[in-house]
């Protein structure tokens, strides 16, 4: 139907930044002042694997409470869920846990990226997330931390999306071109190498 | 000269300013503060006057149960008056008046405020202020109306010198305006059940299940956010004439040109599609619909009022969102398909389906595509539909003078067939929003006059310092005009006329007189 190769979506509480993030990855921006998502917005856009075109499609959901319950319709069948929660907030990740677990039992085939934001506004170095990174090894998900004011991680998530995308379609086992969360694995943390999302 | 005519005597302002009368659903109980039996009235004489150099206390009402509270409160906000909040500060709050509560100065010279509560007494919305802080107001609220209940009638409304306190019970929301504006009670209680659908339009009528199986439910962990769709009905509500004469406003468009933009949209079909809307600004250029499910005017108002409530919307992107339009279903969403193809230009496509939105993108690519076809439009062959809407949006309605109707300085038609209303734009007199307001006002009582229960007039003629009005009700339309203060009578009847008769001219560009359906 669409013309998409990846679904990814972007879950975690409200105002952890998930606007923000897709603003810079989409757009190469940053708006400061975002209001509320009202339900979902969608926005795609092409990458580039080794010459080849991958597209992938968006899905930035609101994460007020109210919109819970309707959420299955914006993840179903993603191949990449970024679950996001804020470095300068650490509370938030709470919600993190909810979000992967509900993935976990209804989508099976999603990678989970566990994406920090706001990495700008705290010495990341610093914080105490010796259990999240157990978290993340456990549930076989990647770590990332973003900044979506300096543009720090963000394309390094999408392009790890798309060549996990590419790499699975060559394999000519798996013709589906799902990413399986449990080859490859890496846990990644701390401060990305600054690769600007232009 | 000047005067009022037709001046019915139960709507006029007690001149005392001090005297409180409770009107309750059986006309039959007025509670007098003078009768020394009524202690709620004396109570309320007490407390609920809201002079500006008085504050808003409304403590004794509900003594017992709040003193502590109250008390704690002050403390509370006594350094809080002392030390304004810095500007920086109040804007992370993101709403402009939310560090307010009944205790600071300045919240009680808003001239309308608007609460929602639970029938409990939890706090749902407060127009000015923060709901949180206002916890103790809103008990006061409830105690009122409960105080009511128990006699098994409904409070409705209460005078309290300059301001009016009308509240409204639905389901398990109760909702209160509290006003100095003068606006008939009839209208404000109409402004709270709008405030009341889109709350549904929200959070649908599953609410009332929340609050039968737990009444002491905080419904504001699920209404997050969602005070700016609140507060821009408010505002909107003050002077958009959609919400009083409960009819749809249309972006004047060449006849031709609707129909070619209602042609594009219905070839753009889905199975899945139920209505296709779009919008410029506040107005309607079309709408496509089921043959059997007519989209209400209350409906359309939410949409709109969605719609411009949110910038988010705005991103660019294409939004996909639940959306529950109460008239039609309210106990169920629609999955609404919303995407800005122009910066003021809006299109919803929505459905019954929660999987059909990629569907429901390639419909607006055709619709887009089809809108942008050049010579499509009437203005030559190098201009597309597109630029018609555009050009029409930048230079809204008419001038009145189009109409050359001597002394006309102002109208509002509504037809009462289509729940279509059109007016001129505003100009001189009325070119600043303080007498955009006021010109609303007269209006509203006007309205007022001629839909009234027991007094309404099919024809009212009322001459005032600065103009005379004219209200025409008839079983086909509704026809109010605003001419010069010195036009006689005789001259403002036949300027209606001519108005009439321009209406029926240009009907087919003012309008949607054939609604067009799949």
């Amino acid at each position: 139907m669409s013309k998409v190769d990846v679904k990814v979506v972007l879950l975690g509480k409200h105002s952890v930044g998930k606007t923000c993030l897709v603003e810079r990855f989409l757009r190469g921006k940053f708006k400061e002042n975002t209001v509320a998502t009202v339900g979902a917005a969608f926005g795609a856009k092409k990458m580039d694997v080794n010459g080849r075109e991958v597209t992938i499609g968006v899905w930035d959901t609101a994460g007020q409470d109210r919109y819970e319950s309707m959420s299955r319709i914006y993840y179903r069948s993603a191949k990449a869920a970024l679950v996001c929660y804020d470095l300068t907030d650490l509370q938030s990740f709470e919600k993190v846990k909810l979000w992967v677990d509900e993935l976990q039992q209804n989508e099976e085939e999603c990678a989970i990226y566990i994406v920090g934001t706001k990495s700008d506004g705290v010495d990341v170095g610093a914080l105490p997330r010796r259990d999240m990174q157990e978290y993340a090894k456990q549930i076989n998900g990647f770590m990332f931390d973003t900044s979506a004011k300096s543009g720090d991680g963000i394309e390094e998530i999408f392009q790890h999306i798309a060549e996990a995308h590419v790499n699975k379609e060559q394999a000519p086992s798996d013709k589906s071109g799902r990413i399986n969360p449990g080859e490859g694995r890496r846990t990644k943390s701390g401060g990305c190498c600054g690769g600007s999302a232009e | 000269m000047s005067g009022l005519v037709d001046l019915p005597a139960d709507d006029l302002q007690d001149p005392f300013g001090e005297e409180v009368h409770i009107k309750r659903k059986s006309n039959a109980t007025f509670i007098d503060s003078d009768t020394d039996d009524s202690n709620l009235a004396r109570d309320l004489k007490d407390s609920l006057v809201l002079d500006e150099n008085k504050d808003l206390n409304v403590s004794s009402v509900i003594e017992s149960d709040t003193a502590a509270e109250e008390e704690d409160r002050r403390k509370r906000n006594s350094s809080f008056v002392e030390q304004p909040l810095p500007p920086e500060i109040e804007e992370t709050f993101g709403r402009k008046y939310s560090h307010e509560d009944s205790s600071h100065p300045n919240w009680v010279k808003h001239k309308k405020h608007v609460f929602a509560l639970s029938l409990a007494g939890k706090p749902i919305y407060s127009r000015y202020g923060d709901e949180q802080n206002l916890a103790p107001f809103m008990g006061a609220l409830t105690a009122m109306v409960s105080f009511v209940q128990v006699m098994d009638d409904n409070l409705r409304y209460v005078v309290a010198g300059a301001h009016r306190f009308a509240f409204l019970v639905r389901g398990s929301i109760i909702l209160v305006s509290v006003s100095r504006t003068d606006e008939p009670t009839a209208q404000i209680t109409s402004q709270l059940n709008y405030i009341y659908s889109q709350i549904i339009s929200i959070l649908t009528a599953g609410v009332n299940q929340i609050f039968s199986r737990k009444p002491n439910f905080d419904l504001r962990s699920l209404l997050g956010g969602a005070d700016r769709f609140i507060d821009s009905l408010n505002t909107l509500m003050d002077h958009d004439f959609s919400f009083l004469l409960n009819s749809i406003h249309c972006l004047k468009l060449p006849p031709q040109t609707r129909a070619s933009i209602a042609q594009v949209l219905q070839q753009a079909q889905h199975t899945d599609l139920l209505y296709s809307i779009m919008i410029a600004g506040h107005q309607l250029i079309n709408l496509v619909r089921p043959k059997k499910y007519v989209l209400q005017p209350a409906d359309l108002h939410l949409v709109i009022n969605f719609v411009h409530a949110s910038t988010a919307l705005r991103n660019g992107n294409e939004n996909w969102t639940p959306l529950c339009l109460p008239k039609f279903n309210d106990t169920g969403f629609l999955h609404a398909y919303v995407c800005f193809i122009a910066p003021d230009v809006c299109l919803l496509l929505l459905s019954t389906k929660q999987e059909c939105f990629f569907e429901l993108s390639s419909c607006k690519g055709m619709i887009t595509q089809g809108l942008n076809v050049k010579g499509a439009g009437s203005l030559g062959p190098n201009f597309s539909l597109m630029d018609d809407i555009l050009k029409a949006y930048e230079n809204p309605d008419y001038s009145v003078s189009e109409l050359g109707v001597p002394g006309l300085l102002h109208f509002v038609y509504r037809s009462k067939g289509t729940l279509q209303y059109t007016c001129p734009r505003f100009e001189t007199p009325y070119n600043t929003s303080k007498e955009q307001k006021r010109l609303y006002r007269m209006y509203q009582r006007v309205h007022r006059r001629t839909h009234g229960l027991k007094l309404a007039h099919k024809v009212y003629y009322q001459v005032s310092q600065l103009e005379t009005f004219l209200g025409w009700v008839t079983a086909g339309f509704e026809l109010f005009a605003v001419f010069g203060p010195l036009d006689t009578k005789s001259m403002c009847i036949k300027g209606c006329n001519d108005i009439l008769k321009w209406i029926k001219n240009e009907e087919n560009s003012i309008m949607i007189i054939n609604s067009p359906v799949w």
